[in-house]
Parts: C-alpha cells; structure tokens; sequence
C-alpha cells in the first residue's frame, strides 16, 4: 500500500473555517467555566433594580415590555437629506430621540431601557411590585408619551426632516432579564414571551396596541379606551384627549415642551461637524463607536435566533434551578455565537435577547467575497447548533436556529447615554433580514438573491431553492457536515479519487477508483484499491 | 484421519496455520495501517478473530468518526475472504444500509471477484473496503441515500448487472443484444455453440466469461422462479 499526502487533492474547494473539534473543545471549557462562575436566578424584588445586575445574576421580571418602533424608517434612510454626509443626519436624528425615550421610560415613568434595536426602542415597566392594574395603566401613559416624543416633539426638534411615524407595542408578563455587557458596561438582554409579543404587535402607524394580559389587568373605565382586534386592543386616540392632562392627572410629570427642550439641548451638544463618519476599511470595532463617531461600509447584516426558546424558558419559569441551566444554555450559545461570528472576520452587532445581529464586511475591497463569507457564517451558526450545542448540551431537547442574511450598504452607530450605549446598524438590509429570519422556520437559512449570486460552490448553491413568498433563496438543514457528505457523495458517484485523512497522524492516503482508468464504464468497483500514482 | 480420505471439496488444509510467526507476522501487517488502531486478537477454533477501530476524520469539519469492527479471518485464508462485523451495533442492520442482520458488513458481491484472493494483502484490502463502506454508510446514516453506485441487493439482478457490464465491455453489438435476449430468456447458453461475437469460435473458447455468467444467471432465475411459485402455493 502506497501512503502519501492527499491535500492537494482532498482540501481542494473546502472551507476550513469551522472545524467542529474546535467548537466542541472551546463549549466544553466555557461550559466548565459557566458551572464554576455560578449563575443565580432570582426573583426581582422591591430591594432590587436592574441598574447594577452582575453578568451572573438573573432576575425573573414581572413587568410590561414596551417596544417604540418607527414604522417610515425605511423612508428616513431613503430621504436625500438625511443620507447626505454618510448617514451623519440621520445617527443624530436617532441618537437625539433615544436619549429622550430613555430619560421618559427611567426619569418620568420608574422602568428601565432594555435595549435598543435598531429603529426599535425596547423598553420595561416592572414597578409597582405586585400591583398589575397600576402597572399596566403606567406602561400605557408611557407608550403615550413616547408616541407623542416621536410624532410631535422629535417633529418640532428637527423640522426639515422625515417626521417618523411611531408605533407601540405593549405586553405584560414574566421575563428573564440578564446583563451581558462586557468591561463593566451596561447591556440588558431579556427573554420571555412578554417581550416577544409585544415586538410583534408593532405595525399599526400611530397605533398603540397592547395584548390582552395587559388590558384585562386595565381597570374597567380605562378598558374602554381601547378597541379590540384579533387580541389585540388598540388605543382609541379620540378617547384620549389631552393626553399631557391625563399623564400629570395620573402623577406623571412630561410635557411635549419639555421633551422638546431637552432634545434641543442633546441636538445642540451634538453639532454634525463633530461627528466624524468613515468608510470601514478594516474590521469595525463597535466599542470605539460612539456618538460622534460612526462608520459606513458595504456588507451583509445577518440575524441568528433560537427558535424555541422563549417557549422553553416560560415554561420554566416557576422551575429556579432548570431556570439557571436554561439561562448557562443561552450564555454558551452567545459565546459560542460570537466566536464563530468574529472566526470569519464579522462583528458581533448585538445581542437581542436570544437573538444575535451580525455584520460581515470584511474584505472591504471585494464585497462578493463579503458576501460569500456571510453565506459561510450562515453555516457555520447552523451547524454549531445541529451538531454540537444540540448533540452535546440537550438539557433544553432540540434548539434550532433561524437564520435570516441581506446585504447593502450600512451604518453601524452606537447611540445612547456615556456607559450605557446601545450598538446598532441601520440599512435597508438590515430590516429585510431581521423579516426573513423572523418569518423563517428553525434550522432554516434565509438569504438574499445578491448573497446567493455571489455564492460559487455549486454544492451550497445547490441546497438554496427560491422561496416566492419571502422572496429570498432559503435553504432548510445546511450544514457544513451536509456540505461534506454531499461533496463526498460526489466523489463517489463520479468515481473519482476520495481521500482519507486518519485521525491520529493526519496522513492521508489516497483511494482510487477502477472508474479513474475509464476500464469500467457502467458502475465503480473497488473503491477501496490504493492509487498508486 | 488420512488427507487422501477428505472431500476434494474441503479446504481447511489449503488456510493459514496461525502458528505465533504467523499471527505476529498479520498483526504487523494491520499495525501498519493507518486508520487502524488494532485492540486485542484471539485464536478460536482455528480461526484468528481481530478487534480494532476504524478512524477517519471528515476532511472539511474536523469531525472523527470511529467504528469498532471485529474481523473474523475464515479457516481456508487468503482463499476465502474474511468477515468484518459492526462490533459495538452502531449501525442498525438493514438492506439499504448494506448491512446484514448479524452486523456483518456487506462490503462486496461475492461474484464480481474483487478482493485479491490467495494474496497477503486481502485482510488489509477487506479493512481498506470497510473504511468505506463505514464512510458511506455514515453519509446514509445522515443523509438517508446510499452514496456512490450499490450493488442491487439479492442474487440474481446483481448477476443481471454484471452480465450486462461484461456485454459492455467486449463492444461488440451482437454480444449485447445476445445478452438482452438471454435476460428475456429468448435464447439460453449453450458452450459448444457459436460465439454471439459471431468470430465463429465456439462460445467456450471465445467469451468465456459471458458464457459463464449468462449459465449463472440462467441457473439463478431460474431457481428464483421456482421459489417464488413454491412461495405462492404454499400462501395459497
């Protein structure tokens, strides 16, 4: 038998990048890490805030989730003005509304930021403990008074440009709030169908629509504010009236003017000659972002979200010590997120819950191969969850990924107070993919017709069918083991040579086939005979 | 008893006498192959049985796959080719998955003579087959096809098929559409007739081996049918 190195023939038109030795090793030590650290849940109680959570901690929040989302926000970024200078504008426009919401959601109504997301500002009511009836009519003066910072406030503050049209989600429920923020910063994430629910009742313009936990918690004559639609209750705005009346009636002291003047005074703090906005020629390092500092680049915006589990972690919620295993599950999977996300030269935009947005720029000079890298991204987050996270840590069953990518031109930003910024990207791009990712099924990678045209493995090419609904190529269960395997099936209905690599000397000795010689036309015999070439 | 007394058709004598230099000599042998990690060996009943593990790892994702096999050397080794059996049960037996039910690996049709019989090499030639047979049939495992062209299961249309591929390769027009009338049972074999190459040879002395298969494949439908009608009468 002749034994001899095979790469050249073996490692041809194979991406190395994700090796799932690699992935399992580095779980296990993060694992063993997890266990060792100690992660305690706990309920949130009235000695407790969200204000100084350790990455440790875990608080179980009963509260209401409120999501502001700028349903035109895709006509602010088609706006001449507002795109002129990089986006500059547009940051400032954002940043100044954001600085405001969070001062109405922590300053006048006693709840906190959670995130922001984009166009979307997510936001929890949690006090008064143990007084639902409160609580809910609170959360929806807030969602009052955001949407009138929005639509009339933001309006006065920046004339000249595209008024956004607010919209606001609200649901009450329980939650898992964790901070995940590295270096001592503030970055929020929490889970639970609360939070989910009322990211998916946004959509109506001016619309503010709660679920019904939230209104059947209302007392009776505040119910009758709202009208009823498919479970969902929207505000009647007519009955509402003076709305600035009915927020100080209830005690809470905000005014439009008054948010206009503090928004005038974060506009005026912030001159657009000082925001510095480049190109992105290397690798964008968010924590460098900042107010004033903003990067522009070509590349592809991808979403990654456990399908799942949120429903695993409600149905835990009474349950503290499978809470904590739950909550060490979704830790090793941002870790592990991550690390794939930063293996193929891409950036980690945010955390959103169990939901992870990347950006893939890089290289900045070839964006097909940009492109292509975010595809492979796409495969590698599938396979980690289908062959490690699924086979090694099942604590939870069977976890899928959805997984939604486009590509075009972005602007990463982080916008917010000093200590507590929240990353974001704002494109086109990114709005479509977070909509197919969201409309996506688990193990399933949505991608966008550029993306698939960049892509030049006939392989992976071939396991993306045109999806005409969503109007993105979808491919259902890719991964990089299914890539091998059909590679490998290939090779042996053609009947070419297959290499072997053994696991413990890396030799590879090579296989032939009588097919190689063309003595046997109709079928391969003796696929296992050594070359001997 | 006396060697002349045997039956011409036992060969027990014609096998390997494991003697210790023997054994040491075929255990040096598959030491040797790298994606072999040998375990332990026994002698029973004169047979050698060997236990090791198959390894390779999947070239683009880094994974290993190990497989624990048991080679089970016959008594008339290298003139018969030895058993390689799926130790641990890893593998659900089943036809698709070319797997028999006793976990015995079903790595070659005995007819197409493949293995090098009588040669020093055909263990390592049978660990080499199972190498891919494992290979393949993890891809089945995971992707549900058999990778790569499979022998058809049973006797006689693997027969059919190599009757064909033996057609195909004298490139002879007549020759085939002779073997399509054989399979059509239009015409049967008959050695002392004219070859269908139409050399004017007799078929015994010309295409040796298409006479011969045509015979076996004759024989074996022919047999085949009258299990089936035996099959029916008894159901019925």
């Amino acid at each position: 038998m002749i034994i001899y190195k095979w790469c050249s023939v073996a490692r041809t038109a194979v991406n190395m990048g994700w090796d799932i030795e690699v992935s399992r090793e580095r779980l296990k030590k993060e694992w063993e890490r997890l266990q060792g650290a100690g992660v305690t849940v706990s309920k949130l109680t009235r000695e407790m805030d969200l204000a100084n959570l350790s990455p440790t901690e875990v608080r179980t929040v009963h509260g209401c989730h409120l999501y502001c989302h700028a349903v035109n926000f895709v006509d602010a970024l088609d706006d001449a003005l507002l795109s002129r200078d990089n986006f500059k504008r547009l940051h400032r426009y954002l940043h100044v509304l954001r600085v405001e919401q969070r001062r109405i959601m922590q300053s006048v109504f006693d709840g906190d930021k959670i995130q922001v997301q984009g166009p979307k500002f997510h936001g929890l009511l949690y006090k008064p403990y143990d007084d639902d009836a409160t609580l809910a009519w609170r959360a929806v003066l807030a969602g009052i008074a955001l949407t009138l910072t929005t639509q009339m406030a933001l309006a006065k503050v920046f004339p000249e440009y595209v008024v956004l049209i607010p919209s606001v989600g609200i649901a009450l429920g329980d939650c898992v709030v964790a901070n995940i923020g590295a270096r001592g910063e503030r970055e929020l994430i929490s889970v639970g169908a609360a939070a989910n629910y009322a990211a998916k009742i946004l959509g109506v313009k001016y619309g503010l629509a709660i679920d019904s936990a939230l209104w059947n918690a209302l007392e009776e004559d505040r119910q009758e504010l709202f009208i009823a639609k498919d479970a969902v209750h929207y505000i009647k705005w007519s009955e509402i009236g003076d709305a600035e009346k009915l927020l100080s009636e209830s005690g809470f002291v905000w005014t439009i003017e008054d948010s206009v003047r503090r928004m005038e005074e974060v506009r005026d703090g912030l001159p657009l000659d000082d925001i510095s906005s480049s190109e992105a020629q290397v690798q964008i390092d968010f924590a460098a972002l900042g107010p004033k500092t903003m990067k522009v680049c070509e590349g592809a915006s991808l979403f990654v979200d456990v399908d799942g589990y949120t429903n695993a972690i409600d149905s835990l919620l009474g349950d503290e010590e499978r809470l904590c295993g739950a909550v060490q599950w979704l830790h090793l999977f941002r870790y592990e997120m991550r690390h794939l996300t930063t293996d193929r030269s891409a950036v980690p935009v945010q955390h959103q819950g169990d939901r992870l947005q990347a950006l893939a720029h890089l290289p900045s000079d070839d964006d097909a191969k940009a492109r292509r890298r975010a595809v492979e991204l796409c495969i590698d987050y599938n396979s980690s969850m289908e062959d490690v996270l699924n086979v090694d840590y099942p604590s939870l069953g069977k976890l899928h990924v959805a997984i939604g990518a486009s590509s075009g031109k972005s602007v990463a930003v982080r916008s917010g107070v000093r200590g507590d910024l929240d990353a974001s990207c704002l494109s086109k791009c990114v709005s479509q993919a977070e909509h197919w990712q969201i409309n996506g099924a688990g193990c399933e990678i949505c991608i966008s017709t550029k993306m698939f045209d960049s892509l030049d493995d006939e392989i992976v090419r071939g396991e993306f069918k045109f999806d005409r609904n969503r109007g993105c190529f979808a491919a259902k269960g890719l991964t990089w083991t299914r890539v091998a395997d059909l590679r490998r099936a290939k090779e042996y209905e053609s009947g070419k040579s297959v290499g072997f690599n053994t696991a413990t000397s890396g030799i590879v000795f090579g296989i032939k086939t009588e097919a190689d010689k063309g003595t046997l036309p109709l079928r391969q015999t003796r696929p296992w005979a050594v070359d001997e070439r | 008893m006396n060697a002349r007394n045997k039956s011409p058709f036992e060969y027990q004598e014609r096998g390997i006498n494991w003697c210790p230099a023997q054994v040491d000599r075929e255990l040096l042998r598959l030491r040797s192959l790298p994606y072999l990690a040998l375990e332990r060996w026994s002698i029973t009943n004169r047979q050698l049985h060997v236990t090791g593990t198959l390894r390779h790892t999947q070239q683009e994702t880094g994974r290993k796959e190990c497989l624990r096999v048991r080679m089970e050397y016959p008594r008339d080794y290298p003139w018969e080719i030895p058993s390689v059996f799926d130790e641990d049960r890893r593998f659900a037996p089943s036809a698709d998955g070319h797997q028999y039910p006793d976990h015995k690996l079903c790595l070659s049709f005995p007819l197409r003579f493949e293995f090098p019989v009588g040669s020093d090499n055909l263990a390592t030639e049978v660990l080499q087959s199972s190498l891919v047979w494992f290979d393949k049939r993890c891809i089945f495992e995971r992707l549900g096809v058999w990778p790569g062209a499979a022998e058809e299961h049973g006797y006689v249309r693997p027969l059919k098929l190599l009757l064909c591929e033996e057609a195909r390769r004298s490139r002879s027009l007549s020759v085939s559409a002779w073997c399509e009338w054989v399979i059509a049972e239009l015409v049967a074999p008959y050695p002392d007739k004219g070859c269908p190459c139409l050399s004017g040879r007799p078929f015994a002395h010309c295409h040796t081996q298409l006479l011969w298969l045509a015979i076996l494949y004759q024989c074996s439908s022919q047999a085949m049918r009258d299990y089936e009608h035996r099959a029916a009468l008894k159901a019925a």
